[in-house]
């Protein structure tokens, strides 16, 4: 970080470069100190700054977090999976399991030099969603593998599980009813594009396939594959979507 | 007494002059912000070719499924340049724009301008899908912000260019505030720079430490196997396969980010430093598929090369290696006199300039 060789002569210093000077470098501590803070495990220096006054001054601009693949890299493969109900001349039928996830990485990730954020897009939705499902108690969660019908099932489905839980409202139900629709919506899409206008229902799950261990990488072993399945679902089409792109996307045939 | 007092206080006087004249009298790394203006600019012209195809699916006209969760976003007006309600072909022009601002930074065609827009343009667009931002995003948003206040035109760019040909032409250089003012803010934004890379490495090593798996020395096998970080999975298998050298180039991982700063410090453990983390990029670039990520934390690295390091390359490319490529190519045109000489200062190299 030399200077580079320009004509610098020696003028005697402006006094208002000196103040500037001063200037930049209490808003450099300040800022570096906050940012220090900030990637920090809670301490007594945040406290003493204010939890709330850092949080207003680091977020959005600010906002990082650099522990990635810590404090041990992620090591499980998420699927996301949606299958449907196609009722057809009077006849019902369900599909086989169709991965998002699955596509994603062959057909997005793999081979690309520069992946899209299609190497994030359903694989962190998977996650969340997955994580959004755990974080609310077992014998509640078990109402989300409930079918649900009709257009107004995401306020059904809120008002059960609040139910259950004996509690007027709860942000665990809302944030997963809000992966649950979001899911949903996209999970819809893409079986519509897939399978055709004839879906009557949709059903979406989340396995989490553990990574074999390092040291049994070359034994045979089968991994412990944990899950969310949620129920049955009426089709929950997203208003106002650009239809010919998960056409092209999910269309059987189409490979793109 | 007094007499260590005063030499103390000597010192400390001498060493707050020394900060002074190092803020305020001259820019330092100029060509590493350069450098960093046109890398951020090709990030940005790459994502945007790279996300070209699924534009809609993840931005656009088909991305209306994650409205439920968009909520959670912390980002507001006036970063809502993107919506998903726009028809497709609006969200494609306004994608596209983004890659013009991108191109324009490249080439350092009203570079402060070119990055501020490029910033708002990418925040607005990453903001938009909660589910699919990564570091990348923040690396470049904070590190290319400090960026804004750094002079990045002064190499390497259309700028500059004008710049010298204004100077060739003989008139003097538009400047609206006193050199001084530019310097500290320059300065200043380098140090911001620094100081944040220091930040990302020492934060990334530190909260690997009590990792079991980078303990054991086994870490980087795991990211390795997961679908969503292979483009190229045999060679993923073949890199994962050797257990010597995966445990060499996860402790790697860790020694290098925990301490990096420290091998700054002199010069033969600065370039252990710059080769290792440029060689722990590329490998997460290319391995993991995440060059981007790559590149935008390369950009900001290339501040700890000095610019004396930088004028000699350009020496040598304008006085050896284009010369040479121009005979190794044959000589169907004749051959120019080099077209850049040590110093970028040699203006009127244009031919039409010359004459004024």
């Amino acid at each position: 970080m030399q200077a580079e060789a320009r004509t610098v002569e020696r003028r005697p210093t402006p006094i208002a470069a000196r103040v500037m000077a001063v200037v930049v470098v209490l808003v450099l501590a300040w800022h570096f100190l906050a940012t220090y803070t900030w990637n920090a495990s809670p301490n007594a220096i945040r406290q003493a700054i204010g939890n709330s006054t850092l949080t207003s001054y680091m977020i959005p601009m600010f906002g990082q977090s650099w522990s990635v693949f810590a404090p041990n890299p992620g090591s499980v493969n998420p699927s996301l999976d949606v299958r449907a109900i196609v009722e057809r001349d009077g006849k019902s039928q369900t599909t086989d399991w169709y991965s998002l996830t699955d596509r994603s990485a062959r057909n997005d990730v793999q081979l690309h030099p520069i992946p899209s954020r299609m190497y994030l897009n359903d694989f962190i939705l998977a996650n969340r969603y997955y994580a959004s499902a755990l974080a609310i108690p077992t014998d509640v969660r078990n109402e989300a593998g409930k079918t649900y019908g009709g257009p107004v099932w995401p306020s059904l489905l809120q008002r059960n599980m609040l139910t259950e839980l004996k509690v007027d409202s709860s942000p665990t139900v809302s944030a997963f009813v809000d992966y649950e629709r979001t899911v949903l919506g996209l999970a819809s899409e893409v079986a519509v594009a897939r399978w055709g206008s004839h879906v009557k229902q949709v059903q979406v799950r989340v396995l989490k396939t553990p990574v074999v261990p390092f040291a049994q990488r070359n034994q045979k072993v089968t991994p412990e594959v944990s899950y969310f399945v949620d129920g049955w679902r009426p089709v929950t089409r997203v208003p106002g979507v650009d239809t010919a792109v998960f056409d092209s996307m999910f269309k059987t045939g189409n490979r793109s | 007494m007094t007499a260590l007092i005063s030499t103390a206080w000597r010192w400390v006087v001498d060493r707050v002059r020394d900060g002074e004249h190092w803020l305020i009298d001259s820019q330092h790394a100029r060509y590493g912000a350069s450098v960093a203006r046109i890398v951020y600019g090709l990030v940005v012209v790459l994502f945007v070719i790279a996300n070209f195809a699924r534009r809609q699916y993840l931005w656009g006209a088909a991305s209306g499924w994650d409205r439920p969760i968009q909520p959670f976003s912390v980002w507001g007006f006036p970063f809502t340049f993107y919506s998903a309600s726009d028809p497709a072909w609006l969200f494609t022009v306004k994608f596209l724009l983004l890659g013009v601002v991108g191109i324009a930074l490249l080439v350092g065609w009203h570079t402060r301008i070119a990055a501020i827009l490029t910033l708002y343009l990418y925040i607005s667009l990453v903001s938009t899908n909660p589910v699919a931002t990564d570091q990348t995003d923040n690396a470049l948003r904070i590190i290319l912000f400090y960026f804004v206040f750094a002079d990045m035109s002064a190499h390497w760019s259309l700028d500059a260019r004008r710049r010298r040909r204004r100077a060739a032409k003989g008139l003097r250089p538009l400047r609206v505030v006193p050199e001084w003012f530019s310097n500290i803010l320059h300065n200043g934004a380098i140090i911001a720079v620094a100081l944040q890379i220091f930040i990302i490495y020492v934060v990334a090593g530190l909260s690997k430490v009590k990792g079991s798996q980078w303990q054991d020395g086994t870490a980087v096998y795991y990211p390795l196997h997961l679908q969503s970080l292979t483009p190229w999975p045999w060679l993923s298998d073949l890199a994962s396969s050797n257990s010597i050298l995966v445990n060499v180039v996860t402790y790697f991982a860790v020694f290098i980010q925990l301490f990096f700063p420290f091998l700054l410090l002199a010069r033969w453990t600065r370039v252990i430093a710059l080769v290792g983390i440029v060689g722990m990029h590329v490998g997460i670039g290319i391995l993991m598929g995440l060059p981007l990520f790559s590149m935008a934390m390369m950009a900001a690295d290339g501040i700890f090369i000095r610019d004396a390091t930088y004028a000699r390359i350009e020496r040598y490319v304008g006085t050896r290696a284009i010369p040479w490529l121009r005979r190794a190519w044959g000589r169907r045109r004749p051959t120019r006199p080099p077209e850049r000489g040590a110093e970028p200062v040699d203006a009127g190299h244009e031919p039409a300039n010359a004459a004024t």
